[in-house]
């Protein structure tokens, strides 16, 4: 392969040549105003007639943000809470989900149409509606037994499910692509390892736990990464309604609404570290079992 | 299996086999039926109250089916979501056009879909299979830029969107699409990547051999096998390019898409507000009908979609 000394050299810039363009668009739509967007957030920005004015001021909006403003820690910590409730829910229900669509009955690909359907359904827009019609929660909730039951809830515990119930549409329609790439990690494992399980008289649940579970950490792991980054970047997360009205407004400006984004930001790449922490351990695993020729 | 020895009789009791086989699944299709029913229930709820009247939206026994269905809620959003294009004499054909919304929405869905279907492909190649320096980094910058919440930079976004003069206009989401960027952009750059690592690398040994150029390689040998990977990047990009309201909303200030003249239906408490209402849902019947139709012819691919690019290893 290295027969010249120039073959390195070329093929590199072959490569360079290919990734050119991507670059390109990274530094101009995203590298220059994620750092534009830092350097605001340090500043106090005002609007004149045909510039904008910046004052600086180190870190006096993040400390305004977070020790002044009730309002941002507050919104911050919903969103934390809400997460903490939602993502488990909608990565177990797509689990689920995805352990019947991958069964072999009859009629599963019609099943399988209408589970993916909100693929396409899922804009932040009509989800609003859906949820302001009522549509968000499931019918038989809405009955006089039902609301006397869950009104009887109460701790932690039961204000958690109340959430879920009433958020019951946001986490069927939030999670069709997860289901997706679940039901194609199933597929990915070799059908003999079944096979010699139940040869050695294994039985449903534990080539369950034991078997089909550990072989899908992966896919479970990108299945989490990708619901994070769709709850935290969904155009009606409270958090990002604040961003969006303090940059509109003529008191805090966008200098304030750029800190409040780079400490979601922050929050947000917190949570993918602690979630990237946990899986490290069976991760590897899976990936050293990778590594081996097959 | 032992084979039976009169065949005749495979019939009975395979069917027997079968009846068995349905009872076992029974608690699996009740479920699934269970959850089917909440899932179409919101969209069945779109259909039925997109034809309702007014007397049908205060009448309990139309609950489902209306009574006295009526089209005017549907012609009403059309006027007020300004799907058709007005035409004025003082104005050229273009404009017009341009105030149609269907059209604008149309115009900022499929070119960025079908730009992305390619650019995208040109640098997940890159990240999959070439050499070139920094790559280790740019892979990070790849990574977050998947990660970061496009409100978070759309102030100094939409400021070089007007320095290059291309703000309320589709090319918004054209220009960074061009680049292998734009909406989801890094995450179709992601599928291309892991589809074509998935690739046999004698694939392209035998066009070395042969003396092709890496340009020949990806576009003859490379791209053409991506079939799958592309149908799945251009019908997930057309997808969220349609449902997005947010970026349209802050780009276009002069122009509109269907998702945000559906947000802009204003729905005031009060007597008006359930006719209103109807209305406001047969918009958002017009809203996702192209999507469901597009869906309902090419389910297979979606549901197949993510299964055969490997997105996932």
């Amino acid at each position: 392969m290295r027969k010249k000394l120039g073959y390195e050299g070329r093929q590199k810039l072959v490569g360079t040549s290919f990734i050119a363009p991507w670059v390109i668009g990274f530094l101009a739509f995203t590298a220059f105003p994620l750092f534009y967007c830092l350097y605001m957030s340090l500043n106090k920005v005002t609007f004149m007639t045909d510039h904008l004015q910046m004052e600086w001021l180190w870190f006096e909006n993040f400390r305004k943000a977070l020790l002044e403003d009730a309002e941002i820690p507050n919104k911050l910590l919903q969103t934390l809470g809400q997460s903490a409730i939602i993502i488990p829910i909608i990565v177990v229900f797509a689990l689920i989900m995805a352990l019947m669509l991958n069964a072999k009955f009859p009629g599963r690909g019609l099943f399988r149409a209408i589970f993916f359907l909100p693929v396409v359904l899922t804009s932040g827009n009509l989800i609003s509606i859906l949820t302001d019609q009522g549509q968000g929660t499931i019918s038989f909730l809405q009955s006089d037994t039902a609301q006397a039951l869950i009104a009887n809830l109460s701790g932690t515990w039961g204000t958690a499910l109340k959430t879920v119930l009433a958020n019951f549409l946001v986490i069927l329609w939030y999670s069709g692509v997860q289901m997706l790439l679940l039901i194609a990690g199933m597929q990915s494992i070799n059908p003999s390892t079944f096979e010699a399980a139940r040869i050695d008289g294994a039985g449903k649940w534990e080539i369950l736990w034991t078997i089909t579970l550990p072989a899908l950490m992966p896919f479970i792991f990108i299945s989490i990464i990708y619901t994070i980054v769709d709850q935290f970047t969904t155009s009606y997360n409270p958090v990002l309604e604040v961003i969006t009205s303090h940059s509109r407004s003529i008191n805090t400006g966008y200098g304030y609404a750029s800190a409040i984004a780079w400490l979601y930001f922050s929050l947000m790449l917190i949570i993918l570290g602690v979630i990237i922490l946990i899986f490290r351990k069976s991760l590897g695993i899976i990936g050293s079992s990778k590594r081996r020729p097959s | 299996m032992r084979k039976l020895p009169f065949p005749q009789l495979a019939g009975p009791f395979t069917f027997m086999r079968r009846r068995l086989g349905f009872m076992r699944r029974l608690p699996l299709y009740i479920l699934l039926t269970a959850f089917a029913l909440l899932y179409l229930e919101p969209v069945l709820y779109m259909l039925s109250m997109a034809f309702k009247s007014t007397t049908d939206i205060t009448n309990a026994t139309a609950k489902w089916i209306p009574q006295s269905p009526t089209l005017s809620n549907l012609s009403y959003a059309i006027d007020t979501m300004d799907v058709m294009p007005t035409f004025l004499e003082t104005e050229n054909w273009w404009e017009g056009m341009m105030r149609s919304n269907l059209f604008v929405s149309i115009l900022t869905t499929f070119p960025a879909a079908l730009i992305q279907m390619f650019t995208c492909a040109v640098a997940g190649y890159a990240f999959a299979r070439l050499k070139f320096p920094l790559k280790r980094t740019l892979f990070v910058c790849l990574m977050v830029s998947y990660i970061i919440p496009p409100q978070t930079v759309f102030i100094p976004l939409i400021w070089v969107f007007r320095a290059l003069g291309v703000i309320n206009s589709p090319l918004c989401f054209i220009l960074p699409a061009l680049f292998g960027c734009g909406l989801k952009g890094s995450l179709f750059v992601i599928i291309y990547m892991q589809f074509f690592k998935k690739l046999p690398e004698q694939l392209e040994e035998a066009a070395y051999i042969d003396g092709a150029s890496t340009y020949k390689v990806f576009f003859q040998v490379m791209y053409p096998l991506a079939k799958p990977a592309r149908i799945t990047v251009f019908l997930f990009s057309m997808v969220w390019h349609w449902n997005e309201t947010y970026l349209t909303g802050l780009f276009y200030s002069k122009i509109g898409t269907l998702g945000t003249a559906l947000t802009a239906i204003n729905v005031p408490n009060g007597v008006y507000s359930v006719a209103l209402m109807a209305v406001k849902i047969a918009g958002a019947l017009i809203f996702v009908g192209p999507l469901l139709i597009i869906y309902l012819l090419t389910q297979r691919h979606f549901t197949e979609s993510i299964e055969r690019t490997g997105i996932v290893e």
